[in-house]
């Protein structure tokens, strides 16, 4: 679940860059949880990270690692949350409950 | 000054004092030596019986001796003495400039207690001076001195720490995290880490994110050090005739495959494809996912032969390049 979010708050915004920090706000996840799951993510390519190119004395601020997903981690990303969903779906449907984030959308 | 103004003179000072508390260190750890040298008697003997040595073998051969042995020659403990002399200053000084850093970012009372520890290494150096200059052989000297530049450095080190953007126990926090990673990883995620808590008010925030990496921190080191595992196990496996892998999976699950290998012309073998359970592989039995990922960093070039579901005999083939994460629609087992 913690990486299907990350992957989520990644996939809004797929050409942008984040920074550890920037997705902990996105995702509402501690540090802790979101360097492991980078980590991951970047060795099956998905995403690529880099560090930035500042003068760090005259930005007042050490220099951040960026992460950024790769074309085809975008494509990739998609299609498996276009599954989780399809398979959460299928599975409410089996069992007569409303899917997750069904009743927010009817509304 | 505008907020960001004063915050780049903060992190210049903060990064002065680090390199400060780095040169101070060196420093102490050379005091430490030379105090170790001044208070061995063995190496001043072995000095003299060297030099005394080659004079005889000199004198029996019929060469001329050139070296003429004076007394600073023979006695390396004075040397020592005013070697701990000249680098414990060293130390004081570097300490002392780590201080004011320190005090310019911010950090005042680290800074007076750098700045006291300064004071009383200088005083000991000084004497250790005063008895290397008038040949009075005083080890204990020499090793009290050591031990003020020991811990002048700590101060200096405490100093900058407590200047930096970090503050002191979250940097010891940070210190146990980087303890689980693997060596070659420790330098970028730490920096990384840094730069975190950077972007964190001071406090109890960055504290609690110090702590929340130390949890985490496991989890990253096995990751990282069962990356390097897989890839070796990987590079082991792939040049074995037909038999069953192990590859690391991708983000959701491992798996087991069985790999088909041939040998080209050139004597290599090339993996044709790979085929197998799809899911985790921690148990005899493989419990098959819905969807996932599979990574194969190493694999040159090949398929991945992946059935739909419920459909036994069609085969997916997805043509794979090197480095290529490949995301499997299927499920069951192939």
């Amino acid at each position: 679940m913690q990486v299907q979010r990350v992957v989520e708050a990644m996939l809004r915004e797929p050409a942008e860059r984040f920074y550890g920090l920037q997705l902990c706000g996105l995702t509402g996840l501690p540090s802790g949880s979101i360097y492991p799951i980078l980590a991951r993510l970047e060795d099956c390519e998905w995403v690529e990270s880099k560090w930035e190119d500042v003068a760090e004395v005259d930005e007042g601020r050490p220099r951040r690692r960026y992460y950024r997903l790769t074309s085809d981690g975008a494509d990739y990303a998609r299609a498996a949350m276009q599954a989780i969903r399809s398979a959460r779906l299928s599975a409410a449907r089996r069992w007569g409950v409303a899917a997750p984030g069904a009743s927010g959308a009817a509304r | 000054m505008t907020k960001n103004a004063v915050q780049s003179v903060a992190y210049a000072d903060a990064l002065l004092a680090l390199k400060y508390s780095r040169a101070a260190a060196h420093a102490a750890h050379e005091t430490v030596v030379a105090a170790n040298s001044a208070a061995s008697p063995v190496r001043a003997t072995n000095v003299l019986a060297l030099l005394a040595g080659n004079a005889r073998q000199e004198r029996r051969i019929g060469a001329r001796h050139e070296v003429v042995i004076r007394s600073t020659h023979g006695d390396v403990a004075l040397a020592g003495m005013a070697a701990v002399a000249k680098y414990g200053l060293a130390t004081a000084n570097a300490t002392r400039y780590a201080a004011d850093a320190a005090e310019n970012a911010g950090a005042r009372h680290a800074a007076n207690r750098a700045r006291r520890a300064a004071g009383r290494l200088e005083s000991m150096a000084r004497m250790a001076e005063w008895k290397a200059a008038t040949s009075v052989y005083s080890p204990l000297t020499a090793l009290m001195t050591a031990r003020a530049a020991r811990a002048a450095s700590v101060q200096a080190a405490r100093a900058a720490s407590a200047a930096g953007p970090v503050g002191p126990s979250a940097t010891r926090i940070m210190g146990l995290a980087l303890i689980v990673l693997p060596r070659g990883d420790r330098e970028r995620y730490l920096e990384e880490w840094v730069s975190e808590m950077w972007g964190l008010p001071p406090g109890w925030a960055r504290l609690r994110s110090a702590l929340s990496i130390l949890r985490g921190a496991p989890g990253l080191g096995l990751f990282l050090r069962t990356k390097r595992i897989g890839r070796r196990l990987w590079r082991l496996t792939r040049d074995r005739s037909p038999g069953t892998a192990a590859v690391r999976g991708g983000i959701i699950a491992g798996s087991a495959h069985s790999v088909k290998n041939r040998r080209n012309s050139r004597g290599y073998s090339r993996v044709l494809s790979v085929s197998g359970k799809y899911g985790r592989a921690n148990s005899r039995t493989v419990r098959p996912l819905r969807a996932g990922t599979w990574s194969l960093p190493l694999l040159p070039r090949g398929t991945i032969r992946c059935p739909p579901p419920g459909k036994r005999g069609m085969t997916q083939t997805v043509p794979r390049q090197r480095g290529m994460a490949v995301r499997t629609p299927c499920s069951g087992s192939l």
